[in-house]
């Protein structure tokens, strides 16, 4: 693994793509807990994998399709919607 | 006394549920009698489900996860949502503004997590209560140990998910605790098996796992890598001695390697981070939970419903979920943990090739104190999974069951067999517990 800083600038960055928004001070905690864990990460550098299919499950997964038939819910998929007129959710803008 | 009665009393004490359910309704079946509690991140209609999360603050389900339903099926009473580690992120339930539970066998100490509560009730329950729990990188093993119950953690796919508020899709397991064997299994045998919700389901049969008897010539493995540096040697002391018990039984052990058991930590968090921050990407104020006056525009809102409802541990795994998944750094961090990920699980697949089940402990110490736990860095609560990250990692079943004390807390065997090998795996588990 490339050897990686983990800056306050990383760490907004990453709190921004997360749609997170932080202090100052937990900006600075996350950059020094961060930058230990990423580091403790890079032993898996020992491990040859060159050749080796990465395991995106644990077992093999098959497909399993049900028959293409409309099946009506039971339930209001908007129970628990707090703000919304009909069938439709209030949402923020888009700009 | 009725259970939901009596549960509430010993909740004073504990601090185990999140919610009740209004009443106990109860049926015909194999689960007759029995009170089921569900761990908080499992779907029950009608009662406040949060996954340990304030960001799912209010949220009532309209529906059942499937286990649900199976076990009203059965004639179950569903007694309410047990207290967990926000969304299964921790290992001593302390990551949560909910309740955090206290260990039944020391109240200074912590009941493990995440599954915490789903373990406390189990122990201190005097009415035939059975849980439901989830494990992802040992939240139900941890707990288990600890509390000196049996916790049972499938196959991966051997039990629907539909239902489950999702932490990591390619490793969470809903699974059991019970107060012995037989009933752990009973509650298996209920819940396994297909669904048409949920397409990772395996179709293979399920056995009555209640059938329990003695496994002829049983080999266990000992891992070494799961024993000396690091492990409490008091608690190694009590595992030992139930090996040698077992083996005076008849069991034979067997030595075996696991070479990859050191880099399963950092795969297994690499792979659990990644895919918790897709899974909580969901959460955004619009549909369920935590929802407040809409001003601003979507980012404005989104970045304030999650800066609200989620806690200090969800924040760091969502940020290190999101570094290791950027272009630049994924091929380093969540590709090559893939991989060591398939190297886990060559270890084990070449393990049991020679042996039925391996046994190990099942957490490196007894339950701690929480004022020790305070004193912890984050990295510090990753490494106290240790032992029980491989097997999960790996989807392979794993069983904890109470061997004995050091210091007066429960220690726990692990037991962990081959891919749906459960029944093999809960008659070696049966055998320890009548020894």
């Amino acid at each position: 693994m490339a050897e990686i800083a983990v800056t306050r600038e990383l760490v907004k960055e990453l709190a921004k793509a997360a749609r997170l928004v932080l202090s100052e001070e937990e900006t600075d905690k996350y950059t020094q807990q961060l930058s230990v864990i990423l580091d403790a990460f890079k032993e898996l550098d020992e491990v040859p994998t060159d050749g080796v299919e990465p395991s995106y499950h644990p077992i093999e997964i098959k497909d399993s399709l049900r028959e293409d038939k409309p099946e009506k819910w039971e339930w209001d998929p908007l129970a628990n919607v707090k703000d919304h007129e009909g069938k439709y959710i209030r949402g923020p803008s888009i700009k | 006394m009725n259970s939901l009665k009596r549960a509430k009393e010993l909740d004073q004490e504990y601090h185990f549920m999140n919610a009740f359910a209004d009443s106990l309704d109860s049926g015909e079946g194999r689960l007759k009698g029995y009170t089921v509690s569900v761990k908080d991140n499992v779907c029950v209609k009608g009662v406040q489900s949060t996954a340990g999360s304030k960001v799912l603050e209010g949220y009532v389900p309209p529906f059942d996860a499937t286990v649900i339903a199976k076990c009203r099926a059965e004639g179950a009473s569903i007694l309410g949502k047990t207290t967990q580690d926000e969304f299964g992120f921790g290992t001593f339930n302390v990551n949560t503004p909910f309740n955090k539970p206290l260990n039944p066998h020391d109240p200074e100490r912590s009941t493990g997590g995440s599954s915490g509560g789903a373990a406390c009730i189990t122990a201190v329950a005097d009415f035939p209560h059975l849980a439901i729990s989830e494990s992802t990188g040992g939240s139900i093993s941890c707990p288990a140990s600890w509390c000196g119950v049996v916790g049972v953690t499938p196959t991966y796919g051997r039990v629907s998910r539909w239902g489950l508020i999702d932490y990591a899709n390619s490793l969470d397991k809903i699974g059991v605790m019970g107060k012995t064997v037989k009933e752990a299994a009973l509650l298996l045998s209920v819940i396994s098996g297909p669904d048409k919700y949920d397409s990772t389901v395996l179709d293979t049969p399920v056995p009555d796992y209640t059938e329990l008897e003695s496994v002829e010539e049983l080999k266990v493995g000992v891992p070494k890598e799961y024993y000396g540096e690091g492990i409490n040697s008091d608690v190694e002391k009590t595992i030992w001695s139930t090996l040698k018990k077992l083996e005076s039984k008849g069991a034979k052990l067997i030595d075996v390697s696991l070479p990859h058991t050191k880099y399963a930590l950092s795969s297994y968090y690499i792979i659990a981070m990644a895919e918790a921050s897709t899974n909580l990407s969901k959460f955004s104020g619009l549909r369920y939970g935590l929802q407040e006056h809409i001003e601003g525009d979507f980012n404005q809102y989104f970045s304030k419903i999650r800066t609200l409802g989620f806690g200090d541990e969800s924040k760091r795994r969502v940020m290190l979920g999101t570094f290791t998944r950027m272009a630049g750094y994924r091929d380093a961090y969540y590709l090559k943990a893939l991989k060591v990920r398939t190297k886990v699980i060559e270890d084990f697949k070449h393990a049991f090739e020679a042996v039925d089940v391996l046994a190990a402990p099942t957490m490196p110490v007894v339950a701690p104190r929480f004022d020790e736990i305070e004193e912890l860095e984050p990295i510090q609560h990753y490494m106290m999974d240790i032992l029980t990250v491989a097997p999960n990692l790996a989807g392979i079943p794993m069983v904890s069951v109470p061997c004995g004390t050091s210091e007066d807390m429960p220690v726990g065997l692990h037991l962990m067999a081959d891919h749906l090998q459960e029944h093999t795996m809960l008659r070696a588990a049966w055998e320890v517990e009548n020894l």
